[in-house]
């Protein structure tokens, strides 16, 4: 007896302690284990049918399996059960048939209404309209005259596991959808490339978009809050970092957030126009350091050297302004500094050049506004308006095809002068920072994608964009090297015309973003 | 079961009728793509049930009810190419023939064609939708840098279901070039 | 039969003679061994496939894998157990089985028979290499949409689009000979409502398999022609459109979800008989039960798609007729528990896999209920409470039928009774783990964990894990299987004709193991 206690306890504290080891976070995170009741007169519905249907399964289970049971305690061999001689049984046949569907009946007579409920879009309030892109959403206020892009905006050390994961991880964007409550919103969903398919369970809405085609949804949301959703519909390799955030206000704060909406673009004008105060540039300047060049110089200022040298007591930093201006505008090429003079607004700019010269003991007393950045840009425009314009004056043939031997022996030149600073001359990188091109996706996925990359660089990362520094040939040269170069040789040729077909594929995003802006 | 054939002989008949349903199956197949065809037309599905007619009939205008347009533009995997509504919403009755306008421009620096594809919501809208003149019949082919006006003359029949009130005529702008594999053939070995 | 002959001339290279026993083998019950040994293989290596997915899924954040690789992964995952694993597993059970059943002395077309399986691994090396390929293999899942695999596709999509036609030509050809034996090569006085319950099951699977298979090959071809002689079949820039490619794949996809069920169905029905020591109740009705399921199977495809668009009406129609299934499959659950009701049960390990086929497999009915109805489907659509969903009704449901096919049939097959003890835990620890790995995954559906993701938000960390140690539990006690088969074809304790206390029907008339060449003349039934 006492053995048998002991071990009883034994295994208790076994199982104990492997659940808390298996869930460590059990107690304190709010396990949802059933479907969310949601915040809409669809997603109620759906609640409401889903615990009728998951209750009318319980019991079948409960009767089926207990008869099941039951004979499997009762009628087994061992006891000495002999076998009975029946095998058939027409009335009982027929019953276990009609009974099911009369079942089935009581069923579907609440999903068919609640269909016709979900399929109601009539009477909107607010339109807006959903598109899915590889890999994130656009939001359109149809009404209203605003658009604008909702990326992840978890940062990739999150998923790398290299910082800390938010409470919100992958399901947090930049830019949420802001929604009044208790007015009728239409959704209108489309995609532009693949199809997604767009989920916000609380809204009770799960609406493919399929590109060149759109579809209805729609949702009055009952409670102001936070609603998070994903896309549900597999589009690729950022599928699962595509999320939806919805931001439900009072129909006060939505007016006030429209207004917000429409007054930013004016304020962008004004606010490159006004003198701004120390203060105000050096807060503003801390906040857009932190996010946009912490990454590299750390927000310490003191960098990473020798890759990323600190700015702090730096003879840039704490140097001439002009040409601290020209660096942060226009990059250096050759190293891991990119050109900011279009990643960020003139007041920014000006704010983060203040910053760098005023924190960690930079004290400069300078102070740069944003009409001075204004004037840096129009005294040397880094970048004809468009890019076609600067290829015409190339006096690179890029309709000609070279033959691999001459791209690959241009390509490691120009390799090692523009990237084996960060990705090493054999191309292994110096991870996490500067991931590997050996083993990369992109080195050895699509050419479109690898190209895109090299042109455009990758925001937030020490990844520049080079099409401004580099004409088409060198282009083609240096990917066509890194697609061939260390490990095999069957990464395909790039010609100079490819770039220049992804170069006008980035025009558009460039003139659309003029549009926007205008 | 008096059968006098052999099993050979059964099974050679029975081999027969078997590559009849194969070959059968397989045409099936593509045979769905015109019954589905049909069918999106039938009930308006992802809005091709539209009618197209070269001259405008005589409609009667039903002054009693009002109609709430809208104009979607979307352009598809990063065509160079602006497109805009330049009327975003219009109010019409049902039966009063409508022109608007929309706007197109190629940003790319070379000649490009393009064909928009309608898609109508509600669905069923569609089979009530006439159109006189519309860009998305045919293909539109812009030089580089060029913009244009295309109209769209259209109305909505009488018979438009009663509930319906508001209706969205999406286009969405493909490129007719990109032959899909080009995607990963760019590269040529 | 110049292949068997060749078998009794004793002087031949043993390299040569093992080259024409298996490779050239026209011989029923060897190409049934090759399938299951085949399918065994594809299983495993699936497996592996599904635990690295798990091991990606043991925690948030990218651990071990890209995620294109967790693309390629899930991709091939699905294509391996469902065409590679399950499909010829049961095609194997049906060449070993239905001859000696149904009293053929072969199948109908032997060559044809060994021509169907050898297709087989070379469709699988094609489909295995394109992830050793350049651009990675297919990441599109199992379902590849378009344009996703079309305009978006990989460069290896094409050696997928052969890889398919091949498997699909092979099971056309083998259900060809499934559909012919059983229809023209039965013995004398074996009516058709004599015919063993399982011979029902897969004639009616193979009369699936004849229909759907070439629309799969139709969906593929056009989607070979979308991709490289410009026609637009799924693009809607040149007038297609991608959702047809949807209604295309599943009208051949739910026909192919019961192909893989009803043999399963068929073998149950077999075992728990022959372990209740009491005949199948309502015979007749199973058979009209199994045909019944086959018809409905065709004109519920659009269940897949409620989210995609479809209008009021075709919501409305394939929810109704998807809800209509569950009446044929009720009436099959309620029969082999009414079988076991009054019978003298044992519980060797077939009969333990069967029971709890019937269970979880009825858990993953009920949970398709759920999901048949369409309003609340647009909540579980994608989700994980799908991926738990057809895990249930395809891991203890699919493959547990094949477990315990196995095993009830393997002493016949060797002439060795296989270690019951092993079998038991092989059957108790995959129970168990079949459990912890799948029924959390509908909590984290209903939480709302999208299905296909590489990464997940923190809040579904713990069932996650909970998941991926079944997982891994589930996958190690598949070893216990491994070393059962080869301990009962080494050797054990002889088995008799009969094996089995209450086994009724001609193959258990047949000595054990069975000798290669059996019924060349065919026996007489009388009862």
């Amino acid at each position: 007896m006492e053995f048998r206690k002991r071990c009883c306890q034994r295994l208790q504290k076994c199982i104990v302690g492997l659940l808390s080891c298996i869930l460590p976070s059990a107690a304190m995170a709010d396990m949802q284990l059933n479907l969310t009741r949601g915040v809409t007169p669809v997603s109620h519905a759906q609640y409401d049918l889903h615990m009728m249907i998951f209750w009318i399964c319980v019991a079948i289970a409960v009767v089926v399996f207990g008869v099941m049971f039951y004979a499997i305690i009762r009628h087994r061999k061992s006891k000495g059960a002999k076998p009975a001689q029946f095998h058939e049984n027409t009335t009982v046949e027929i019953i276990w048939a009609v009974v099911p569907f009369l079942i089935l009946v009581v069923m579907a007579i609440p999903a068919t209404k609640a269909l016709v409920l979900i399929d109601d879009t009539e009477n909107a309030d607010i339109n807006i309209k959903v598109t899915g892109y590889q890999w994130k959403w656009q939001y359109d206020y149809m009404d209203e005259d605003i658009q604008y892009f909702s990326n992840l905006s978890t940062s990739q050390d999150q998923i790398a596991n290299l910082a800390p994961k938010g409470v919100h991880y992958l399901l947090e964007v930049d830019h949420p959808l802001v929604v009044p409550v208790n007015k009728k919103i239409r959704f209108l969903v489309t995609a532009t490339d693949v199809i997604h398919s767009w989920w916000v369970p609380a809204l009770g809405i799960k609406r493919d978009a399929v590109p060149g085609f759109i579809h209805e949804s729609w949702a009055t949301i009952e409670k102001p809050g936070v609603y998070r959703g994903q896309c549900a519909e597999l589009c690729g390799v950022g599928h699962g970092f595509m999320p939806i955030v919805v931001v439900a206000k009072t129909q006060e704060d939505y007016e006030a957030w429209i207004q917000e909406q429409k007054d930013q673009k004016d304020e962008q004008k004004a606010a490159a126009n006004k003198t701004w105060t120390d203060t105000e540039l050096m807060d503003l300047g801390e906040k857009t350091y932190n996010k946009t060049c912490a990454v590299c110089h750390q927000t310490s200022g003191q960098g990473m050297p020798p890759t990323f040298p600190a700015l702090k007591g730096s003879p840039i930093a704490t140097g001439p302004v002009s040409e601290h201006i020209d660096i942060v505008l226009h990059g250096k090429s050759g190293t891991a500094m990119q050109a900011f003079a279009n990643q960020l607004s003139d007041t920014e700019l000006a704010a983060v050049i203040t910053y760098e010269r005023n924190a960690w003991g930079n004290d400069t007393s300078d102070t740069v506004q944003p009409s001075d950045i204004a004037v840096a840009k129009g005294q040397q425009a880094p970048m004809p308006a468009s890019t076609q314009g600067q290829m015409e004056k190339v006096t690179v043939d890029v309709d000609k095809e070279y033959p691999k031997e001459e791209l690959m022996t241009q390509g490691e030149d120009k390799y090692l002068q523009y990237c084996s600073v960060c990705h090493q001359a054999n191309g292994q990188g110096m991870p996490p920072t500067f991931p590997a091109l050996t083993t990369s996706t992109y080195v050895n996925g699509s050419a479109e994608d690898h190209i895109d990359r090299v042109l455009n660089g990758v925001p937030g990362t020490a990844m520049q964009a080079f099409k401004q520094q580099l004409n088409p040939v060198d282009l083609a040269a240096i990917v066509t090297y890194e697609r061939n170069a260390w490990n095999d040789a069957k990464g395909g040729v790039v010609q100079p015309k490819d770039i220049v077909s992804r170069l006008n594929g980035d025009n558009k995003q460039q003139s659309t973003a003029q549009g926007e802006s205008k | 079961m008096a059968n006098t054939r052999s099993p050979e002989e059964k099974n050679k008949r029975l081999l027969k009728w078997a590559v009849i349903i194969v070959v059968g199956m397989f045409g099936f197949a593509y045979a769905l793509v015109p019954m589905y065809n049909v069918l999106c037309k039938a009930v308006g599905l992802n809005g091709k049930g539209y009618t197209r007619v070269d001259v405008q009939a005589v409609t009667r205008v039903d002054a009693s009810r009002m109609l709430k347009v809208q104009f979607l533009t979307t352009i598809n995997s990063d065509l160079p190419w602006d497109f805009k509504a330049l009327n975003k919403e219009v109010e019409v009755h049902p039966g009063k023939v409508t022109k608007v306008h929309f706007y197109v421009k190629n940003n790319a620096n070379h000649a490009m064609t393009v064909q928009a594809i309608p898609s109508v919501s509600p669905g069923i809208a569609s089979k009530h939708l006439h159109k006189t003149e519309c860009f998305c019949f045919t293909q539109q082919t812009l030089k580089a840098g060029e913009s244009m006006d295309m109209p769209m003359i259209f109305h909505f029949d009488r018979e438009l279901p009663q509930d319906i009130k508001t209706i969205t005529l999406s286009y969405t702008l493909f490129d007719t070039h990109i032959h899909p594999v080009e995607n990963n053939l760019e590269i040529r070995s | 039969m110049s292949a068997e002959a060749t078998l009794d001339q004793p002087k031949r290279h043993p390299l040569s003679a093992w080259f024409l026993r298996w490779v050239c083998s026209t011989n029923h019950k060897d190409i049934g061994t090759l399938y299951l040994f085949f399918s065994l293989a594809m299983f495993l290596t699936g497996g592996v496939m599904a635990l690295l997915i798990r091991t990606e899924l043991f925690q948030p954040g990218m651990q071990i894998m890209q995620p294109n690789t967790y693309n390629n992964m899930i991709t091939m995952h699905g294509l391996i157990m469902v065409f590679g694993a399950v499909m010829p597993a049961f095609v194997g059970l049906a060449n070993w089985m239905i001859p000696i059943m149904v009293g053929a002395p072969d199948m109908a077309f032997p060559r044809l028979n060994n021509w169907s399986f050898w297709l087989l691994p070379f469709a699988f090396s094609i489909m295995l290499s394109t992830l050793f390929m350049q651009g990675g293999a297919p990441n599109f899942g199992w379902t590849f949409y378009a344009p996703l695999s079309t305009t978006y596709g990989p460069p290896s999509t094409d050696f997928f689009i052969i890889a398919v036609h091949m498997m699909g030509v092979s099971s056309i050809m083998g259900a060809v000979n499934v559909v012919a034996t059983v229809l023209n090569m039965r013995a004398p006085g074996m009516t058709m409502m004599k015919l063993p319950i399982f011979c029902w099951a897969m004639l009616i699977t193979a009369f699936l398999l004849i229909a759907v298979m070439p629309v799969l090959a139709g969906a593929v071809t056009m989607m070979l022609t979308d991709r490289h002689f410009g026609t637009s079949f799924f693009n809607a820039a040149g007038g297609g459109d991608p959702i047809l490619f949807q209604h295309i794949f599943w009208f051949f996809g739910h026909p192919e979800v019961y192909i893989m069920i009803l043999p399963a169905f068929g073998v149950i029905s077999e075992i728990i008989p022959t372990f209740s020591r009491k005949k199948l109740f309502g015979y007749s009705c199973m058979v009209g039960a199994t045909a019944s399921i086959a018809i409905l199977s065709f004109i519920v495809w659009a269940h897949h798609m409620f989210v995609s668009g479809i209008p009021l009406g075709a919501e409305i129609f394939f929810m109704y007729a998807t809800l209509l299934i569950a009446v044929p499959t009720g009436v099959k659950v309620f029969n082999w528990i009414t079988t076991m009701f009054r019978g003298s049960l044992s519980f060797e390990t077939p009969m333990l896999f069967a029971i709890a086929f019937v269970i979880l497999f009825t858990i993953g009915g009920l949970s398709g209920l759920m999901l048949a109805m369409s309003p609340v489907d647009y909540q579980y659509h994608d989700t994980y409470f799908v991926v738990g969903h057809f895990h249930y009704v395809l891991v203890p449901g699919a493959i547990f039928s094949i477990l315990a096919g196995v095993y009830y049939w393997l002493p016949k097959w060797t002439g060795h009774m296989y270690s019951e003890t092993l079998g038991k835990w092989h059957f108790w620890l995959s129970t168990i783990f079949i459990n912890v790995t799948f029924f959390p995954m509908h909590f984290l559906g209903l939480a709302g964990m999208p299905r296909r993701i590489p990464d997940y938000a923190l809040q579904f960390t713990d069932f996650n894990m909970v998941a991926t140690v079944g997982a891994f539990g589930f996958g190690l006690s598949q070893l216990l299987f491994l070393a059962v088969i080869y301990k009962t074809i080494r050797g054990g304790v002889p088995a008799t004709a009969q094996v089995w206390e209450g086994a009724q029907g001609l193959e258990w008339t047949l000595p054990s193991p069975t000798p290669h060449h059996t019924f060349d003349t065919p026996p007489l039934i009388t009862d």
